[in-house]
């Protein structure tokens, strides 16, 4: 069932790139090398290169059921499941995408109140930001991704800070290579995927491409370059800290900027954090779309009205998460869904819609 | 008309609801140094310094002290004690008394140090010997004590005998299986600082010290050495004459054999370096070639006797146990632990003076 979108709402496909990177890159790159560390330790700069293989896996999976379909999640669905059970599933998906939305901002937010403001109240923060996100994506799509390209641009200079602790690095952590077993790479898999969550929303926003079928290229691109930055990122993470001293360290990204001393800065975690708030702009915006964009298409109400109901429901339900264990738990709850979402479900559908789509045509 | 009232309103919630404490830098006490000392059995008193800059530009200490259960206990009273808030942001050192760090350990004080992001990795940490609060209580013109100790700590390890240290490297060492951790031991002699020696840490306790003249050795067989100067005792025509040779460096590379079952572990030293003073009369090849031949004789040994040392006390600040696990498949830490005593470690070293200044031969 193909969806049509305006064409003045179009966007051109290379695009693509800017949209998957900025929606990978959020809160979990501020802390996600202890937990692949914790399997497979000094060989762990592995991990992040099969995960990133995983997922282009996943995306060209995508890209063959969307490209066939010329439509999105629910025409998928549909095509699979007929009407209402594939109703019924979609609606999982706009849960989970919301569920999104709410765990990235409010994790950025704990971070914020460990490091910077330990005072500052929940609500206010949530309000402010969400204040923005309307005004992003009541803008429609276009607007979205124009964060999202700023959210890739403005805060690369970040990048070159990692350099900083190298000073104090040792090159010796790193060996010996590939000392642990398959099962360990197996096992670290999991949460090293979890951090490439995020272009699962492509989904949604496939038939907003100008040709969408030449976008997949770019979509790859940009997967390819999350999973170099990832790598960089867990180099020097494993050259700096010891194992054991890695699995202390809750977010080990941001603690390697406190070795950084600039004559006229003495914390210099202040001004990255402050940048990162853009970094999980693209986040939060494009989750919150793309859950008002499926209600839309399913519930007929204006995208406008749904929007306006999920960022109150986000606005409630955000401050109630009020300390490290619920937000840990929150954060296990919704990446756990979309590992298998993305892992379990989206191969599963594969095959399914592969199946049904010949049955159906032959009807 | 609503949206204009709707962004009054905004402006009017959070303008009154997300205010958060100001703080200014003026009316804050910003700590540059901590210091803990010993106080009976489970008393541990700890000094905070901030400096005060006087109407004439020169800088003062201004010390608070309290006495508490617990590092942060007495970090606490502390707030109770000053007028002003006192904020961590720009803490500089940390210091131990020798009798704390012996008997109790540091964990607590790392622990907190460690703990509240407002505190930097680069953080240096060291030993006194004696009263921690007397140092920091001293005070050295320019400087407010926390800059003062930070300076020289620095200066020394860039341009002298102390290895390279702050907390991060410190807890690095603490937490690896393979290595443990070390810090300077410094002492207050007349109105100046000086460096003491070494402190050798097993886990958060203090277990042992080297004096200052075994430092160059620790040094190079510890790191690569990028500017240190050294003397040299020769005999010439029967009388003794020193050679002095400054801005050296060294190399290090370290093989090891039999790492599945009982290592053997050789590292290579090379240091290079150029003379810059000799009291005897002559300066040619056959002085260089003697110095050279004495300086090697002299660092192998004793860091020979350091390792034996080490080992005989059973601890490992120079890494050993990571250079092993580093080369080893499915490094075994228990036997490691076992076999480390009666480990097989040899030093060899390699001297080359290469400049002799610009005077040739004699100046006479």
């Amino acid at each position: 069932m193909k969806v049509t979108v305006k064409e003045q709402f179009l966007i051109s496909p290379y695009l693509a790139f800017f949209i998957v990177h900025s929606m990978q890159i959020g809160v979990g790159v501020m802390g996600f090398q202890r937990y692949v560390a914790t399997y497979t330790e000094q060989d762990s700069w592995l991990t992040v290169m099969m995960g990133g293989a995983a997922v282009h896996l996943v995306i060209w999976m995508m890209y063959k059921m969307l490209n066939k379909e010329q439509g999105d999640i629910l025409s998928i669905h549909e095509t699979a499941y007929g009407k209402w059970i594939g109703r019924l599933l979609t609606i999982l998906f706009i849960i989970y995408l919301i569920a999104m939305g709410i765990t990235v901002l409010r994790t950025f937010l704990e971070v914020l109140q460990v490091w910077m403001f330990t005072l500052m109240k929940t609500w206010v923060f949530t309000f402010v930001y969400l204040i923005a996100a309307y005004h992003i994506i009541a803008g429609g799509f276009r607007s979205v991704v124009g964060v999202c390209f700023l959210g890739v641009v403005v805060p690369f200079y970040l990048n070159f800070t990692f350099l900083a602790p190298l000073e104090f690095s040792n090159v010796r952590n790193l060996f010996p290579i590939l000392d642990h077993s398959i099962k360990d790479f197996i096992v670290a898999m999991k949460p090293m995927t979890l951090s490439y969550l995020g272009f699962e929303t492509l989904l949604v926003f496939y038939p907003f491409f100008k040709k969408p079928e030449t976008s997949q290229k770019w979509f790859h691109y940009g997967n390819l370059f999350t999973v170099v930055l990832y790598f960089y990122l867990m180099l020097i993470t494993l050259v700096y800290y010891t194992p054991d001293h890695l699995r202390r360290t809750i977010w080990a990204t941001i603690s390697m900027w406190k070795i950084i001393r600039f004559p006229f800065v003495e914390r210099f975690e202040y001004i990255g954090l402050a940048t990162w708030t853009i970094v999980i702009l693209p986040n939060i915006c494009l989750a919150f779309w793309a859950a008002s964009r499926m209600a839309k298409r399913m519930f007929n109400v204006t995208q406008k009205k749904s929007l306006i109901f999920i960022l109150v429901f986000a606005m409630i339900v955000s401050p109630m998460f009020d300390d490290r264990t619920s937000i840990e738990k929150l954060n296990m709850m919704v990446s756990q869904f979309g590992f298998y979402f993305n892992f379990g479900y989206i191969p599963l559908l594969f095959f399914f819609h592969y199946f049904m789509s010949k049955v159906r045509n032959k009807a | 008309m609503k949206k204009f009232i709707i962004t009054i309103l905004v402006i009017c919630i959070v303008g009154y609801f997300g205010r958060i404490d100001k703080e200014i830098l003026d009316d804050l006490d910003i700590v540059t140094a901590v210091g803990y000392d010993y106080k009976g059995k489970r008393k541990i008193e700890a000094t905070v310094v901030s400096p005060i800059i006087n109407p004439d530009k020169s800088i003062s200490n201004k010390t608070i002290s309290s006495v508490g259960k617990m590092s942060k206990e007495a970090l606490y009273f502390l707030n109770q004690k000053s007028p002003n808030p006192v904020v961590n942001g720009k803490i500089e050192v940390a210091l131990f008394s020798e009798k704390l760090a012996k008997t109790r350990g540091v964990q607590n004080y790392i622990d907190y140090v460690h703990r509240d992001p407002s505190i930097g990795t680069r953080l240096i940490l060291a030993v006194v010997d004696g009263n921690v609060k007397k140092m920091l209580g001293e005070s050295f013109k320019d400087f407010d004590s926390g800059t003062y100790i930070q300076k020289q700590i620095d200066q020394n390890t860039k341009n002298g005998f102390i290895p390279t240290n702050n907390l991060h490297l410190f807890l690095s060492a603490y937490y690896t299986e393979g290595a443990d951790p070390i810090l300077p031991i410094i002492e207050l002699r007349g109105k100046k600082i000086n460096i003491k020696g070494l402190a050798f840490f097993k886990g958060s306790k203090m277990v042992d010290s080297i004096p200052y003249r075994s430092m160059f050795a620790f040094k190079s067989i510890y790191e690569n050495i990028e500017n240190a100067g050294y003397t040299l005792k020769t005999k010439d025509k029967g009388k003794t004459e020193y050679v002095s040779i400054q801005g050296i460096r060294t190399t290090k590379v370290y093989r090891v054999k039999n790492e599945q079952t009982t290592p053997e572990i050789t590292l290579r030293l090379g240091i290079k370096g150029f003379l810059r003073e000799y009291t005897g009369d002559k300066v040619n090849q056959e002085l260089i070639d003697k110095s050279e031949k004495i300086m090697a004789k002299k660092v192998e040994k004793d860091a020979e006797a350091l390792i034996r040392r080490f080992q005989k006390k059973g601890i490992d600040p120079l890494a050993w146990g990571e250079q092993t696990r580093s080369r080893t498949r499915h490094w075994d830490q228990k036997k490691w632990d076992q076999q480390y005593k009666n480990l097989k470690i040899n030093v060899e070293v390699d001297v080359s003076i290469f400049e002799i200044g610009i005077v040739d031969g004699s100046p006479f």
